[in-house]
Formats: structure tokens, C-alpha cells, sequence
């Protein structure tokens, strides 16, 4: 019996190890190494976090030098936020929180080896991995729209130049032109932001181009804050913003760049100005290398964010498949967190925690009115569920609402601070 | 059975903390850091008053009294109470005791 359960012990004890890192690991020769693939919010976030616990040695892949915020990405639009603004630079990760940022992409993975190569040929081992590729914008799932296309007809659903672009479309738009949203179907990157971009144009055309419209093509019969949009459009820009549901125009089946049109079943629309926004997938990697399931998104341990494809290969943001949690910055960062704290306690013995997975969006309706959810999060029978959700309410006065557009910018500036590591 | 698995898991746990000990620099990694990380998604770290009320400089009773005081209400913030009923006592007291000693260590000289 003694025998027994000693062997048992033994037997756990090296398995624990054995299972969660490499040997030279588990001999404590060198600290565990661990790869991000990824520098936007979700893996940023869990490069920082790694980085701060000083037990690991981190590295972090990302091809761009800094990241450009899509959230506040609508207020550009706008002409209320400069791009520099939303612009963060990697390399304070590598100043302040000892992550070694390496400025190159990841083109193949090799789960047996633990090896990460890159496109310049580097191969980079690692004991954990973890996957933040955000979002592949389906090229080809509406006809005729292309990454050519989109030099014509932006999507503006990746921050950067082309959030630029739909700016310099809007400014040199001529008062009384249309402006054409696409609205994609679900899944996508944060499901309230088409709306709210259709909400903080409007404000700028109301200022600029008073006898402008915006048309929304939608591939969807309902979307998230409908009430709290349909309330505010109608207050704020009445006549002006147009919604139209997938049952009243069907499927959105191509666009003519040329033409600035988008052809759906039963009708073509002209625009001046036309904003596509695509179906979407998890980033190109993660389907590359077996992380997506046939959704097209990926399968995760809700408490650890492993992936259940991959075990040993982490992914966190709008690349899984959440459950109850909306693809935001904010969700990418509360599982970044979970999965931060999951890696240590795999690598380093740290204690292991349920996750505690919160969201909180901040959307814009016009500057000085804003709205938030707060929505907590639980993890059940492997799934990610909702606990409790609360959201501001139609009909509240003036007061709250500008004060919800303050706290946005609040959260904004300390979020960033969070993801990004503070100035550098 | 159970009792040995969680043993061997302590044991375990043990040798790795043991092993990385060596860093004296490493953070504490506790119940109270946890659940800082989410203030840390809203608060400014630099405890600045942009929107959101800054914590950085609270005390830990005040901490405890506040956010059982957004448990029971969703009025003053929404989010807030969401937080708040998302946390049990222990919880709420393990991350302000957390919050109070960072801003103690980081008023010191
Ligand atoms: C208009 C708009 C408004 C939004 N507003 C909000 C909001 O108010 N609040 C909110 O919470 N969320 C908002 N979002 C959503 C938010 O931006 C995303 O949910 C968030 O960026 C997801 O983080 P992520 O890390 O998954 O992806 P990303 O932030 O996109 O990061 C992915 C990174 O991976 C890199 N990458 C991809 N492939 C590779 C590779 N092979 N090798 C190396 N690196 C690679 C990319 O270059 C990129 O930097 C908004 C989005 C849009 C479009």
C-alpha cells in the first residue's frame, strides 16, 4: 500500500511536470520560454502580463512596429481623434515589462519540435505558445470585393491606412452623397462598432454635410444595441440614417468598385461613399496551423484558453470561438489575463485561478452620448457563459449619457495603458 | 485517492516555486493580483481622474466598503455592480488588501 501510493505520487509529480514543460525546464537549468504570436490587444495584454510575473522569458511576433486601436477607430472617422492618437508602440512591452519583441510574422507552426518559424527563416522554440491573430477579413465572400476592392471601398475593420482612407472618402464626399455601410453577418469584431460608425458619421455629416445619408445594408435581421441605436439616430440625426435588414434586401451579393455600387438580390445601390465590411475568420495562422475548427474560428478551454485542437498551443481574441463573449478589445484583454495566469501556472507552479472574465464596451452615439455594458463571464461545462449583464437604458437624460462619453475616454487612456504597457 | 492527487499537485507546485525562487524580483502571483488585473482594464495605473475614479491611492477598508456598497445597487455604475456581484466577500477583500500594499509599497521612498 505505502509502495503504491509513493509510486502513485512520484509517478503525478513527475507527470505534472513532464506535462506542462520541457525537461531543461522542469530541471530548472533555464527559465521557460514562452511565445506570443500576435501584438494587438489580446496578445500584447498577455505578453505584458507574462513579462511582469519575471518567471518566463517572453517573446512576442508581430510584423508592425505599432498598433493602431480600432476601437476609437470610429471617432477618426469623424474627424474628433487623430490617427497618431490611437497609435501605440510596441517597444515599450520590451523597455518596460521585459518582453522581447520580435518585428516578423509567424508563417508556420511544428507542435512536435515546439518551434515557431518565421517569415524571415527564424525558428523560434518555446515551451508554451499562445496565438492572438485577430481576425482574416473573407476576401471573395461578397463578389467582386477583393484587397483591391478595398482600396476603392474600405473596410476600415482593421485599424491603420485603412481608417484613413474612409476618412479622406468622407471629407472629399460632396454634401448630399450616400454613404453605404455593409454590415456583415455574425460572428465579427465587435458586434455594436458598424452602427456606432454609422452614428459618429452622421454627427460629423450633420456639422459638414447636412443634406448627406448613410444607408446600412445589413446581413442581419437585428444587431446589438439596437434600441439604444434606433433611439439615438432619431434623435440625434432624424432622416438620416437608413437600416435596412437581410429580409427586406436579401443576401448582399457583390460589389462593383468601379461603379461605387453593392448588388444585392433584389436591388443595386450607388453610393459615394461605401464602407464594406466582410464576413470575417479567425487570423490566417490560426487556421493554417489546425487551430480552427470548420466554423472557422477556434475551440478553446474556457478556462485556460487552451485549444481543445492543439492542447499546448493557447489562443485568446477574436480568433475563438467565446461563447457568450462578444469579439472586443475588452474581452481579448479579460481572456489575455485568464490565459496569462493559466501559462504561469502550467510553467512556473503559480496557483491556479477560474478565470475571471468580464467585458465592458464603450460605444459612442455622439460624442457627448455614449453608452457601456458590463457583462461578467463564467466558464461552464467548457463553455463561456454570461452571469450578469446590465446596459444603459432608452430614455435616460443627457447627464448620464455625457457622463458614460467621459468615462469612454477614461477607459481609453487607461486600457491602452494596460495592453500597450503605459508610455514609453 | 482525491487527497493524494491534491497533494502531489501541492508537492508539485512546490518544486516549481522552489525552482524559480531564485528570482527574488518575481511578482507574487496571489488571489488579490488576479483580480486587480481587471481593475487595471478601466483604472488609470497612474491613479489620474480621466472619467473613471482612480484607486490606485484607496485604502483597504475603503475599497471593501465601496464595492459592497455597488453590490447591492446598480444606480451609481452599472459596471461597477456587475464587478461587484461578480466577487465574493473573500474575493472582495483579497484584491483590496492587494491594491492597498501596492500603493503603500509605492508611497514609500
Ligand atoms: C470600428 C471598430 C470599433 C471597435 N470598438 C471597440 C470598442 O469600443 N471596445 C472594444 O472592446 N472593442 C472594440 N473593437 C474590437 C477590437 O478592436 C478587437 O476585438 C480587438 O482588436 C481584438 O484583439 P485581437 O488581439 O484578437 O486582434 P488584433 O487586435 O487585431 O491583433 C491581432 C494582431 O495579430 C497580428 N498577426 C496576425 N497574424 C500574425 C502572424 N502570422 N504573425 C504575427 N502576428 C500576426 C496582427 O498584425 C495584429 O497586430 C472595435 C473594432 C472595430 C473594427
Amino acid at each position: 500500500m505505502t509502495d503504491w501510493t509513493r509510486r502513485q505520487v512520484g509517478g503525478l509529480i513527475a507527470g505534472t511536470l513532464l506535462a506542462a514543460t520541457a525537461p531543461h525546464v522542469a530541471r530548472g537549468i533555464v527559465r521557460p520560454k514562452v511565445v506570443v504570436i500576435g501584438g494587438g490587444i489580446g496578445g500584447a495584454t498577455l505578453a505584458r502580463y507574462l513579462g511582469d510575473m519575471k518567471t518566463m522569458d517572453v517573446s512576442l511576433v508581430e510584423p508592425n512596429a505599432t498598433h493602431v486601436t480600432c476601437f476609437f477607430s470610429n471617432l477618426h472617422l469623424a474627424g474628433l481623434r487623430s490617427l497618431a492618437s490611437l497609435t501605440f508602440d510596441l517597444r515599450t512591452l520590451a523597455n518596460r515589462h521585459g518582453v522581447s519583441v520580435i518585428r516578423d510574422a509567424a508563417v508556420a507552426l511544428d507542435p512536435a519540435a515546439r518551434v515557431v518559424e518565421l517569415g524571415g527563416g527564424a525558428k523560434l522554440p518555446y515551451d508554451r505558445l499562445a496565438v492572438a491573430p485577430g481576425i482574416t477579413l473573407e476576401f471573395g465572400a461578397i463578389g467582386g470585393y477583393d484587397e483591391a476592392a478595398a482600396e476603392r471601398m474600405p473596410h476600415a475593420w482593421i485599424a491603420g491606412p485603412q481608417s484613413v482612407l474612409l476618412r479622406r472618402q468622407l471629407e472629399s464626399m460632396e454634401d448630399g452623397g450616400l454613404f453605404v455601410i455593409v454590415a456583415p453577418p455574425n460572428p465579427f469584431r465587435c458586434p455594436p462598432a458598424p452602427y456606432e460608425r454609422a452614428s459618429l458619421v452622421a454627427y460629423y455629416f450633420k456639422q459638414f454635410k447636412p443634406r448627406s445619408k448613410i444607408l446600412i445594408l445589413d446581413a442581419k435581421d437585428k444587431f446589438s444595441g439596437q434600441e439604444l441605436f434606433q433611439d439615438a439616430w432619431s434623435r440625434h440625426y432624424p432622416g438620416m440614417i437608413e437600416w435596412l435588414p437581410a429580409q427586406f434586401i436579401g443576401k448582399i451579393k457583390a460589389v462593383d468598385p468601379a461603379a461605387f455600387s453593392v448588388v444585392t438580390e433584389g436591388q443595386t445601390f450607388k453610393a459615394a461613399v461605401a464602407n464594406v465590411i466582410p464576413p470575417q475568420k479567425a487570423g490566417l495562422i490560426a487556421q493554417k496551423a489546425g487551430l480552427a475548427d470548420a466554423t472557422g474560428w477556434c475551440p478553446v478551454d474556457p478556462a485556460t484558453f487552451d485549444s481543445t485542437l492543439q492542447p499546448g498551443i493557447h489562443v485568446v481574441g477574436d480568433a475563438i470561438i467565446g461563447g457568450d463573449m462578444p469579439k472586443s478589445a475588452f474581452s481579448a484583454n479579460s481572456q489575455a489575463k485568464a490565459c496569462a495566469f493559466a501559462i504561469a501556472a502550467a510553467l512556473t507552479g503559480s496557483p491556479r485561478f477560474p478565470p475571471h472574465l468580464f467585458n465592458s464596451c464603450y460605444t459612442f452615439l455622439a460624442p457627448d452620448d455614449a453608452f457601456t455594458n458590463a457583462i461578467t463571464f463564467a466558464a461552464e461545462d467548457g463553455k463561456i457563459k454570461t452571469k450578469e449583464m446590465f446596459i444603459n437604458k432608452v430614455g435616460e437624460s443627457a447627464e448620464v449619457r455625457r457622463k458614460v462619453a467621459h468615462q469612454a475616454i477614461g477607459w481609453y487612456s487607461a486600457f491602452t495603458a494596460d495592453v500597450f504597457g503605459g508610455a514609453s | 485517492m482525491a487527497n493524494i492527487v491534491s497533494l502531489a499537485t501541492k508537492i508539485a507546485a512546490g518544486t516549481m516555486l522552489l525552482l524559480f525562487s531564485g528570482n527574488s524580483a518575481a511578482e507574487d502571483i496571489n488571489e488579490g493580483s488576479r483580480i486587480a488585473a481587471t481593475c487595471a482594464s478601466c483604472h488609470d495605473p497612474f491613479g489620474r481622474e480621466l472619467g473613471i475614479p482612480p484607486i490606485v491611492t484607496l485604502d483597504e477598508q475603503t475599497i471593501v466598503k465601496r464595492m459592497l456598497a455597488y453590490r447591492t445597487s446598480e444606480g451609481p455604475s452599472h459596471v461597477m455592480h456587475a464587478i461587484a456581484l461578480s466577487l465574493s466577500d473573500d474575493e472582495v477583500a483579497a484584491v483590496a488588501r492587494h491594491l492597498a500594499a501596492k500603493a503603500n509599497a509605492g508611497r514609500k521612498p
